[in-house]
């Protein structure tokens, strides 16, 4: 699957996402939001392999978990590198195969260190 | 059944009164029996009472957690991104900082408190990880850069300081620890330096501050205590007293320590060792 050097950005809340993807879009990166892992996984069937996928855990319709199982039962998606970003305590995220698992409230440097390594 | 006339010992003795008669005796004893099966029962419902309430408090601290740290990072989102869009602008960028220095501060307070409700409620869980604390320790002393420009704090980190600890716990211990050397630093340069050791990283944060008397370097490690009043720029005391105490926790959970040098007047090292694999104690 081609790959390119968008950042998915995966949270449900609006101000968080909206806010996260202009940092990185300012930071020099192109970032594309998405409120729910649906529409992510709609997206990632239609474009080029993302070179990095923030991913918020709980969200409406299709959550964190289910977006991730979903991309690892396909090995197109399944190489694609995921940042966990979350409010809950970072043992709910073991089961996710995370390159990185981040808690809320976002650590910008953080962030930026593992995007800078994988894009 | 005694004869009549016999001296024989009655068949049954309850509470020092002896009972020849069968019906009455069978009788007492199913009282016995009931009394004691309502005993179990209501020991049994007060266990179940008791584990309800430990799950609600329990879905209490993942529920407080979650809905104090979401909005949290909405605030801290937009300060971020207002600061970057700021770019140059005369006083705004200050501003900003100083809006930065206090949510930073009202995140730290939380996570504390969240931090002994779990440690209290024995939720202490260590999710590990391999990583190299050079990195660790990088980002939680550019976060305080950031906080804190006019101020000097210098990293030095051994090479091969790679372990297997809970990150996020590691993060905060090593935060609380900073945060605190700055506190009572005096605005005087603060050092953080990982060193290697016998199979162990012992991480230091010294400053050059007000130092501890010798009384006060035990008493600092429990929970709710401070070395001063010291108070913010309102009067308003600072923080829970909670940060080395979570440091101490977080330590013992990898089956390391917190110890403490200090010096009244000339400042303090505070040492975090941990075994490079946290299974070996």
């Amino acid at each position: 699957m081609p790959k390119d050097d968008t950042i998915l950005v995966v949270e449900d809340e609006d101000q968080a996402r909206t806010f996260l993807t202009e940092i990185l879009n300012f930071e020099g990166f192109k970032a594309l939001g998405f409120a729910n892992g649906a529409e992510a996984l709609d997206y990632l069937r239609t474009s080029a392999a993302p070179c990095l996928i923030v991913l918020d855990i709980l969200m409406p319709v299709m959550d964190g978990r289910q977006f991730r199982a979903a991309m690892l039962q396909q090995p197109r998606f399944a190489e694609i590198p995921v940042v966990v970003v979350t409010a809950l305590d970072s043992s709910t995220a073991d089961d996710l195969k995370a390159v990185r698992v981040l808690r809320k409230p976002l650590d910008i440097g953080a962030l930026l260190n593992v995007v800078r390594a994988n894009c | 059944m005694q004869a009549a006339g016999s001296h024989d010992p009655p068949l049954v003795i309850v509470h020092g009164v002896a009972f020849d008669n069968a019906a009455d005796r069978f009788l007492l004893l199913n009282d016995q029996l009931d009394l004691l099966r309502k005993e179990v029962f209501a020991r049994r419902r007060v266990e179940a009472q008791l584990t309800e309430a430990v799950q609600a408090r329990d879905e209490f601290i993942a529920i407080a957690a979650h809905e104090l740290r979401n909005p949290l990072n909405v605030f801290h989102l937009s300060l971020q991104l207002l600061r970057r869009r700021a770019g140059e602008v005369a006083g705004v960028r200050e501003l900003l900082d100083k809006s930065r220095f206090h949510l930073d501060r009202l995140h730290m307070l939380v996570e504390r408190l969240l931090d002994v409700s779990r440690i209290r409620a024995g939720r202490f869980e260590l999710h590990l990880e391999a990583f190299d604390l050079k990195e660790l320790v990088a980002e939680a002393v550019a976060r305080f850069r950031e906080q804190f420009p006019d101020l000097q704090i210098s990293a030095a980190t051994d090479p091969g300081a790679t372990g297997t600890w809970d990150r996020l716990r590691l993060d905060q211990a090593i935060t609380n620890l900073l945060s605190n050397a700055i506190k009572y630093g005096d605005g005087k340069p603060v050092r953080i330096e990982v060193a290697v050791e016998r199979g162990d990283a012992v991480i230091s944060v010294t400053d050059e501050g007000i130092g501890l008397a010798p009384g006060d370097l035990e008493r600092i490690f429990e929970q709710f205590e401070r070395a001063t009043r010291r108070a913010n720029n309102d009067g308003s005391p600072t923080g829970f007293g909670l940060g080395l105490w979570i440091a101490q926790q977080v330590a013992k959970a990898h089956h390391g320590a917190v110890t403490a040098e200090s010096e009244l007047g000339k400042g303090s090292t505070f040492t975090l060792r941990l075994p490079l694999e946290p299974t070996r104690s």
